[in-house]
Parts: C-alpha cells; sequence; structure tokens
C-alpha cells in the first residue's frame, strides 16, 4: 500500500487521485488539500439540479461530480483531505466495519491535538455532537474507497450560497444549522494549527493502522489515468446511468440533522428543520398561508419538536385545523413535513450537506 | 423457499452467488435481475438507484446499476452478458423496495442475454444455491434483515 503525502495540489487533482489509483489497482493513502476552493457533488447528484450554477459562475468556482456518495461540498484548503483506497476484496463490502477502520487513524490524528473525536454511523466524526470530518465512500474498480477531510476552518457562508435553495429562508435555516451541527479545529482550539501539521499526524496515524505504507509517486502511469478520468468525468453523457427523480429539496447537515422543503397543491410548500427524528422548526408558504399568516405560525408553533412520524404529525394538524376553522388536509400536510418517510429516515435524491 | 439465517433464498430462482445477484428468466427470453437478501442486508436502505440506460450493452460483471446507501455507492453487476432492455422504475423512484421486497417489486433490471449458453454455468438454482449460500452466510457471519414497514 503506498501513501502519497502531497500538500496543496490543483483542485481536480484532489479527486482525480482517488478515482485513478483504484483502477491501476493500486491501494494507497492520499493526503493532501486543494489549492483553489471548488465544489463537489456526490455521485448521484444532479449537476445541473443540485447546485446553484449561477452563484458557483459567480465566483468561479469549479464543479465536481465524485463517484462516490454523499452530498453536495465545498472544499478548499483550510481542509485537509484523506483518501484511502483499500484492496480490491471479494464477497460484500462490510461497509460500517470498513468506515470504522479508515477512520479510526483521523481520530487519532485528532487525538494529538487534543481534539477527541467520535464515531458516528454512518460515517461521520463528532466532536461534542458536532462534525468535524465529511466522509463518503464506496467502490470504484473493484476497490473500496473511503474519503473525507479534517476541517481546519469552514466557509459556511460559501456552502450555503452554493446549495440551490428554494428561497432565503432555507438558505439562511441550512446555514445556521451548519453552524450549529459542524465544528472545526479552529472553533475547538481557539485557532486552526498548520496545515502541514494536520497532514503530517494523519500521515503517521494511517502508516499505524496500515503500515508499512511505501512513499507513493505521481508517476506516468498514474498521470495518465487521471488525465483520462479527466476527459471521462467531464463528459456531459458520464456516468453513463439512469437519473433518479428528485423528490425535493434536502440539504443533509450532519448525520441525524436535515433542512427540507417540500411543496403540496394549491401552491403550499413547507421548508423544516429536522434533528434526530423530531421536528425542530418548520415554516409555511403559499397563497393560503398569505391570507391567515398568525394561524399558519401558530401551527408552527405546535409543530415545533413534534416527532417526525406521520401519525403524530397528523393529529396535530388535525387537532390545529378544527381550533382555527381550517379547511385542509391534514394527512396531506403531514406527508409535507415528513418528507419521504415520516416513520423512515428523511433521506432523499436533490441533496447537498455541509461537509 | 430456504431460509438461512434469517436470510431468504427462493429455490426457484437463479443466483450467481459471488455477485450476490439473483436472475428470474421471463417467457420473452430476458433475465430479470435483482440484489439478494445478504446483499440488502450489508448494503442497508438503498436511498438511490441509477440502472445503465436501455440499450446498453454490458458484459458479464460489468455494472448494471449503481446502488448508494447511506454514504455508500457501490455496483450492481450483471452476471450475463447481454443488452439492458428495461430498468424498474417503481424501483428508481422508491429505492427502499430492494429492501422490503428483494425478489419481487424491488427488482432492479432486465437484460437481454447474448452468451446465455456459455455464462448459465455461472448461475445456480435449487438446492445448490441454497447449499452455497449457506457456505457465505456462515463464512461472513451473515443474519439477514429487513427495513421496517
Amino acid at each position: 500500500m503506498e501513501i502519497h503525502l502531497l500538500g496543496a495540489l490543483p483542485w481536480m487533482e484532489t479527486q482525480l487521485l482517488y478515482h485513478a489509483l483504484p483502477r491501476l489497482a493500486r491501494p494507497a493513502v492520499v493526503i493532501c488539500w486543494p489549492e483553489t476552493p471548488y465544489l463537489c457533488l456526490g455521485f448521484s447528484q444532479d449537476p445541473e439540479r443540485d447546485v446553484d450554477r449561477d452563484f458557483c459562475a459567480r465566483r468561479g468556482l469549479p464543479v465536481f461530480r465524485r463517484a462516490v456518495g454523499g452530498g453536495l461540498v465545498y472544499l478548499d484548503s483550510n481542509q485537509v483531505f484523506f483518501q484511502v483506497i483499500l484492496p480490491r476484496r471479494r464477497g460484500l463490502v462490510p461497509v460500517d466495519a470498513v468506515y470504522r477502520r479508515c477512520l479510526a487513524p483521523v481520530q487519532e490524528a485528532l487525538r494529538r491535538f487534543g481534539v477527541a473525536a467520535e464515531f458516528r454511523p454512518a460515517c461521520d466524526l463528532v466532536v461534542g455532537g458536532r462534525k468535524i470530518s465529511g466522509n463518503g465512500g464506496g467502490e470504484i474498480a473493484g476497490h473500496p474507497v473511503v474519503v473525507g477531510n479534517v476541517l481546519l476552518d469552514f466557509d459556511f457562508a460559501t456552502m450555503a450560497g452554493a446549495l440551490p435553495a428554494p428561497n432565503g429562508y432555507f438558505r439562511a435555516k441550512a446555514r445556521e444549522m451548519m453552524e450549529l451541527r459542524l465544528t472545526t479545529l479552529r472553533r475547538e482550539l481557539g485557532a486552526a494549527p498548520d496545515r502541514e501539521a494536520v497532514a503530517a499526524a494523519l500521515a503517521e496515524a494511517f502508516e499505524r493502522a496500515f503500515g508499512p505504507l511505501e512513499t507513493g509517486r505521481l508517476d506516468e502511469a498514474l498521470r495518465r489515468e487521471m488525465a483520462a478520468l479527466a476527459e471521462e468525468m467531464a463528459r456531459p453523457d458520464w456516468p453513463d446511468h439512469e437519473a433518479a427523480p428528485s423528490p425535493g429539496r434536502v440539504v443533509k447537515i450532519a448525520e441525524g440533522c436535515y433542512v427540507r422543503h417540500a411543496v403540496g397543491g394549491g401552491g403550499l410548500a413547507v421548508t423544516v428543520v429536522e434533528e434526530e427524528g423530531f421536528l425542530r422548526e418548520a415554516r409555511w408558504e403559499g397563497p393560503a398561508v398569505r391570507e391567515r399568516r398568525e394561524a399558519w405560525e401558530r401551527l408552527a408553533t405546535l409543530l415545533a419538536g413534534a416527532p417526525l412520524s406521520r401519525p403524530v404529525l397528523e393529529a396535530r394538524v388535525r387537532g390545529w385545523a378544527r381550533g382555527e376553522g381550517m379547511d385542509v388536509d391534514p394527512a396531506g400536510l403531514a406527508r409535507l413535513l415528513a418528507g419521504r418517510g415520516g416513520d423512515e429516515e428523511a433521506e432523499g435524491a436533490g441533496r447537498a450537506e455541509g461537509l | 423457499m430456504a431460509l438461512i439465517a434469517g436470510c431468504e433464498i427462493p429455490e426457484d430462482l437463479h443466483y450467481d452467488v459471488g455477485m450476490h445477484v439473483w436472475v428470474r428468466f421471463l417467457p420473452d427470453g430476458s433475465a430479470q435481475m435483482g440484489m439478494t437478501d445478504p446483499a440488502q442486508t450489508r448494503a442497508g436502505k438503498i436511498l438511490r438507484v441509477t440502472p445503465k440506460k436501455p440499450g446498453r450493452r454490458l458484459g458479464r460483471g460489468e455494472t448494471a446499476a449503481i446502488l448508494e446507501s447511506a454514504k455508500w455507492v457501490g455496483p450492481f453487476p450483471t452476471p450475463l452478458s447481454g443488452s439492458v432492455v428495461a430498468s424498474n422504475a417503481e424501483v428508481v423512484a422508491n429505492p427502499v423496495l430492494i429492501n422490503k421486497d428483494l425478489y419481487g417489486r424491488g427488482w432492479i433490471l432486465c437484460i437481454m442475454p447474448e452468451r446465455l449458453e456459455e455464462e448459465l454455468g455461472h448461475l445456480l438454482t435449487g438446492p445448490d444455491a441454497v447449499a452455497a449460500y449457506r457456505r457465505v452466510i456462515e463464512a461472513e457471519g451473515l443474519r439477514c434483515i429487513r427495513c421496517a414497514d
């Protein structure tokens, strides 16, 4: 297994490396950061729908879609990336075990700076309940690949700006929840440590976990594969798969925390902030809301803190409607509030996330 | 229907046990396929399915669809060479069907095989499939679960 301790790289190389190495059957650990910032979409996301292209164009921010999971992330030199390409394996990938194994060295590296990060399934590292490392993974050319970053600092404003928000409230709430649920080394330590020091700590921890590691080189074969991938992944028909429908706008802030927007009949729409299976807050919009704004605000108050269970939500909406003399469909409103499940997770297509 | 450590293995289907794919041959000669119980258990709740487009020709072992569960993207390979003739729109719209009704409504796509005679030998059915899966399930210490209704 190789280790590539690379420091600052042209932004696209920070993505192409972990796509190219498995295609060359070269298990490796890569540690780097981008010279310039960019946005990165998850494999299942739509480059036209799941990022605000106008915002990115105005800011000169490139957009790249990766071949592993997760949502939209803003990446810059205030984050140190780690990318683990494991050897090919037969049989089913034990995803949980793979994430734990690949993130344990990151936890060790953070401990060197006095930061105790816990693993939170599926693949978050959290400090005091706040996410400090955003991670994702998948299989590339038969190799399990885990990629992630350590946040030295984070530009919440740009991340929020790049979200394809249906309204200003959604964007503001997404930013608010990111600032609440994410943390950085600067926040934890009072100042961001040196990038090189963080990279070195990661390298040592990965060496202890996966070593001995051979020093990798960006040799001709690797550069050729990266160039081929750059061309392939830039094609409009990449990947050559059917696009799945989007059930609505969802931003995943961290495990268990989402900002959602759903549209119902008659122009009624709702932005929901969800935390750990509970409705933290909801805000309604539409013609019916404008007619009786205070009544809908009372509904929002009534719903705050409710479990995201359709029967519970429906009962609360029904009670509110009776009290206010509102002619609404409680089951329909409960469906909008609960998202794709209601008694299931509120995951969905078209999602972005703070990390 | 065989039941091994909570894993359902219908004996009337064909299986590529190594790829964890089941195959049902349809009257028109096409091969409908999906994930087996051990595979969907290991994957967790499927959040997104993106199949290859109809008309695409694939070789045995090539990726016929991409499945995404919580923060993991993995391939769904085809055990048979051929052309994609259909993908399951219902599963694309509601991917959790792969977890809940994996051998029925949770089928993922259909391929018209082009090398069936030489590739059929890679598939097992009936008691042979059950025996092979028993070995895999025991070796990996698997216990199948389904997403709750």
